[in-house]
C-alpha cells in the first residue's frame, strides 16, 4: 500500500498546472511516475472509488483524484467511467 | 501574562467563499453572524488569532501525520486547494513557541511545524472573519485520518491552552476559533446528507456549556448521526474548553448546497 505516493498523486493533480489534462490524456503514462501499486494503479484507472477507499486511502483524497478525472461527487460511487483507453492499433 | 479576549467556532466549508449566496432562504442570516462575529473580533483586538482546525492531507499526507501540531512559521502560505483565492497569512513564532513549551511543559506532546502551510480549514474562516491583516497561530488536530484523538483529549488540550495562553509573557491579547463542522458526510456514499436534528441538540450543549455531554459521544455515533466530516467537532470542543463558558449561537443552517450543517457561536470567556 502507498498512500504517500497516492496523497502525492491528488496533490499533483490539483496543485501542478497541466497534470489533471495529462492524467487524463495518457494515464498509463502519467501515473509511471508514482510508485504505486498495481492494485492501487488499477484502481486509479478504473475511478474505482470504493477500492481506494478500501485500500486505506481517505476518502478526501480519493475525491480529489476523481473530481480531477471529471467526476462529480454525487457521482463517486455510481459512475462508469473508467481511465481505459481502448487499444490503439499502430 | 496573556489573556484569552474572544473565543467562537464556525464552519470552514469552501462554499462560504466559492458560493457565498448558495441559499438565500439561509445565507444572509450566516453572512450577518459572520460580520457580527468579525466585528466583535475586531473589538476584542488580540495580537494573536489562534485557529484550531482540521487539515485535509495538504499541508500533512501520509508522508508525516501528527495528531495535535502548532504552526510557528513567521509566514503560512495559502495552499489555495482547488482554486481557492484565500491568501498567506502572517504567523507569530514567538507566541507559537511560548505556547508550544507550555503545552509540552504540561505533559501535551503537540508537535510543532517552522514551515506550515494552510488549507480551507484554516482559510476560509480566516478570510471570511476578516483576519488577514492579524497574527495567526494554526493549531492543526487530526480529525479525518484515525486514530483520532479522543473528544476528552481535546477537551483537555483545550484547557492546557488556556492555562498555556495565560502564561504568555508580556501583554499578548489572544484569540481562539473552533473551525471544524457540524454533520456532514465527505466522499462518501452518503455524502449530501445532513443532520439537522443533531446538529441543533450538538448546538443547544456548546450553548449550555455542556462539555461532558460533548465529549460523552463516540466516534462511532457521530459517524453514523452526522458523518465523517462531524468529527471536526473536536475542533469546537477545544475550543470551547478553552473559553471555559456558554456560547451564544449567531446562526445555523442546514446548508445542502454546501452539504454541511453550517453554525456560529461566539463562546463566554470565564
Amino acid at each position: 500500500m502507498s498512500l504517500v505516493a497516492l496523497g502525492q498523486l491528488a496533490r499533483d493533480l490539483d496543485r501542478v498546472p497541466g497534470t489533471k489534462e495529462s492524467f487524463v490524456a495518457d494515464p498509463v503514462s502519467f501515473l509511471a511516475a508514482y510508485d504505486l501499486t498495481e492494485t492501487e494503479r488499477e484502481a486509479v484507472l478504473d475511478l474505482d472509488a470504493e477500492r481506494l477507499v478500501g485500500l486505506g486511502l481517505n476518502p478526501m483524497v480519493m475525491w480529489n483524484i476523481l473530481g480531477a478525472a471529471g467526476i462529480a461527487w454525487p457521482d463517486l460511487y455510481t459512475h462508469a467511467r473508467t481511465l481505459r483507453h481502448p487499444t490503439r492499433k499502430a | 501574562m496573556g489573556s484569552l479576549v474572544f473565543a467562537g467556532t464556525t464552519s470552514h466549508v469552501s462554499g462560504i467563499i466559492r458560493d457565498p449566496d448558495a441559499q438565500p432562504e439561509h445565507t444572509p442570516a450566516l453572512h450577518a453572524a459572520w460580520d457580527t462575529m468579525a466585528a466583535d473580533l475586531a473589538a476584542a483586538d488580540p495580537d494573536v488569532v489562534i485557529l484550531v482546525a482540521p487539515d485535509h492531507q495538504e499541508a500533512f499526507g501520509m508522508e508525516n501525520l501528527p495528531v495535535f501540531c502548532i504552526g510557528s512559521a513567521v509566514t503560512h502560505p495559502a495552499i489555495r486547494e482547488h482554486g481557492l483565492p484565500t491568501e498567506s497569512v502572517a504567523g507569530d513564532p514567538q507566541v507559537a513557541q511560548a505556547l508550544h513549551a507550555s503545552l509540552v511543559a504540561s505533559e501535551f506532546d503537540v508537535a510543532i511545524a517552522h514551515e506550515m502551510p494552510l488549507d480551507h480549514g484554516f482559510l476560509v474562516p480566516a478570510m471570511r472573519l476578516k483576519l488577514g491583516e492579524r497574527h495567526i497561530v494554526p493549531l492543526f488536530v487530526g480529525c479525518n485520518t484515525p486514530p483520532l484523538p479522543t473528544l476528552t483529549r481535546c477537551r483537555k488540550l483545550g484547557v492546557a491552552l488556556r492555562q498555556a495562553i495565560e502564561d504568555l509573557p508580556g501583554d499578548v491579547r489572544v484569540a481562539v476559533l473552533g473551525l471544524g463542522a457540524l454533520s456532514h458526510w465527505v466522499a462518501v456514499p452518503r455524502m449530501g446528507e445532513l443532520n439537522e436534528e443533531w446538529d441543533r441538540r450538538v448546538l443547544g450543549w456548546f450553548e449550555s456549556g455542556d462539555l461532558d455531554a460533548i465529549a460523552a459521544m463516540t466516534d462511532d455515533e457521530i459517524l453514523e448521526e452526522a458523518g465523517n466530516g462531524a468529527l471536526e467537532i473536536r475542533t469546537w470542543l477545544l475550543a470551547a474548553a478553552c473559553a471555559g463558558g456558554k456560547g451564544r449561537a449567531l446562526a445555523y443552517a442546514p446548508m445542502y448546497t454546501w452539504v454541511t450543517g453550517i453554525g456560529i457561536v461566539e463562546l463566554e470567556v470565564a
